[in-house]
């Protein structure tokens, strides 16, 4: 029981980076991601070009690849940025990219009347964006976007790569100098801990977000 | 002039090929209720759409009391003063067929979110007058429900006492029954009937012959986004000037009288 303690603690170290990344990530690629889908429905056809490109360079190579490019390929720029800078620009960039296809697709779910019903009222485009679109898009794009915020939890593993001492590279760590196999249980659920606190958080705010039904 | 609240001079609006409305002029004087009637696709919905400037004109312009709000010579839009512009565009308020309530607001809610937004207006200094608008279109006791717990009717009074809210010296409402089930109608027509005895200037798109009829100052018809008769609604449903028009009246009050 002490050494399942010792592990643990040991563990939730390394998970002190998990979180910082995963709470830089949605705090800075969730409002990324609103400008551009906000670009993309109601900018100009180049900025909507732009971020089109900008959303199928993400989504369409492996995070792995661009946690490298982020990390080694910026040295040959003369950029070098710190393990976490990288890791850090490379989470809020690809997911920036997903959550702005997720939220493109809520704003362009709701009508036309609703657009036209502000116009007459005489509300302006970022009245009528902040105060009748965006609550409503908000409430259609949180499924998604809760998918998105489990998937984060893990893919945060990733930053072993770039030799970071995250939770899974905790247990490994012990793993194999130990050669148990209680450091992957303990892994497993916090992992499963983490997930859970988000489903519930998200399931609070989709309930919350239905009060209009 | 000032009575003159709204002037249309020769607005055309095409969509691509389609010319949805044709070198047409109309004058609304303070207190008149106007409407508009016609076929389907004759471009009375378009027209009015182009007085707010949910549809943009590419010919003509119109004034809201004296005042251009949009002007286009030889293909061009003429540049206006953006406050006087503003300014005209507020005197305006408009009724949708499909109401276009905001979903995610309450009944009060709906009323209360463009003075508070658009005229910066505190809850407490905008409450008591929706609540006052609320109980003139029968609807006091709906404040607190959502859009999606009403009817059809209830809905379009709402949406009414929304664009109330605002002020407005003209309302413009374009079809505002025609969404709605047949046992429904009335109450909506009772609510524009009443506005119309406040003199509340209307031009009112319908298809509802018997409001044109008995409520109405003026009707106008449209065909092919031409206006081909501007009538008093005594001269227009007995003895209009164009066959079209008699055809078409025909068929609408049989139409009635099967309902």
């Amino acid at each position: 029981m002490d050494y399942t303690l010792q592990v643990t603690a040991h563990l939730l170290r390394g998970c002190v980076l998990t979180l910082q990344i995963y709470a830089v990530t949605l705090i800075f690629s969730i409002p990324l991601a609103v400008l551009c889908a906000l670009g993309r429905v109601s900018g100009p056809r180049a900025l909507d070009r732009v971020l089109g490109f900008y959303g199928w360079i993400f989504r369409g190579t492996p995070l792995l690849l661009q946690l490298f490019f982020f990390y080694y390929g910026l040295t040959i720029f003369n950029i070098s940025l710190s393990p976490f800078m990288a890791a850090g620009l490379t989470f809020v960039l690809n997911y920036g990219a997903y959550f702005m296809e997720i939220f493109r697709g809520g704003i362009s779910s709701i009508g036309a009347g609703q657009y036209e019903a502000a116009k007459a009222l005489n509300m302006n485009y970022w009245q009528t964006m902040r105060r009748i679109v965006l609550p409503q898009a908000t409430r259609v794009v949180l499924p998604p976007t809760t998918n998105e915020a489990i998937t984060l939890v893990k893919d945060t593993a990733l930053v072993v790569v770039i030799g970071m001492g995250e939770l899974l590279r905790s247990a490994k760590e012990i793993f194999t100098r130990d050669f148990t196999l209680i450091p992957f249980a303990v892994a497993t659920v916090i992992y499963l801990l983490m997930t859970s606190v988000v489903i519930r958080f998200f399931r609070y705010l989709e309930r919350r977000m239905a009060y209009y039904d | 002039m000032t009575d003159l609240y709204l002037d249309i001079r020769s607005v055309s609006k095409h969509f691509g090929e389609l010319a949805a409305v044709k070198d047409v002029s109309l004058q609304v004087r303070k207190g008149e209720v106007v409407s508009i009637i016609g076929p389907s696709g004759s471009g009375k919905s378009t027209l009015l759409r182009c007085i707010n400037q949910l549809e943009m004109i590419d010919g003509g312009e119109i004034a809201i009391e004296g005042k251009r709000i949009i002007a286009v010579e030889d293909g061009d839009r003429v540049k206006l003063p953006e406050k006087k512009v503003k300014s005209g565009l507020k005197k305006l308020g408009m009724v949708f067929q499909h109401f276009n309530l905001f979903p995610h607001k309450s009944v009060i809610e709906n009323l209360i979110e463009a003075p508070m937004v658009v005229d910066k207006l505190r809850r407490s200094e905008i409450e008591p007058y929706a609540q006052e608008l609320l109980s003139k279109v029968g609807l006091s006791d709906k404040a607190d429900a959502y859009p999606n717990r009403l009817s059809g009717g209830q809905k379009q009074r709402v949406a009414i006492a929304r664009a109330l809210a605002m002020k407005p010296d003209i309302l413009l409402c374009d079809e505002p029954t025609s969404a709605l089930d047949p046992e429904l109608v009335g109450e909506v027509l009772a609510v524009l009937k009443q506005l119309a005895g406040e003199h509340m200037t209307m031009l009112v798109v319908t298809h509802e012959m018997s409001f044109a009829r008995d409520v109405c100052d003026r009707v106008v018809f449209m065909d092919q986004g031409h206006i081909i008769e501007d009538a008093s609604p005594a001269k227009l449903f007995t003895d209009p000037d164009h066959p079209r028009i008699k055809l078409f009246l025909r068929k609408m009050l049989l139409d009635e009288a099967a309902e």
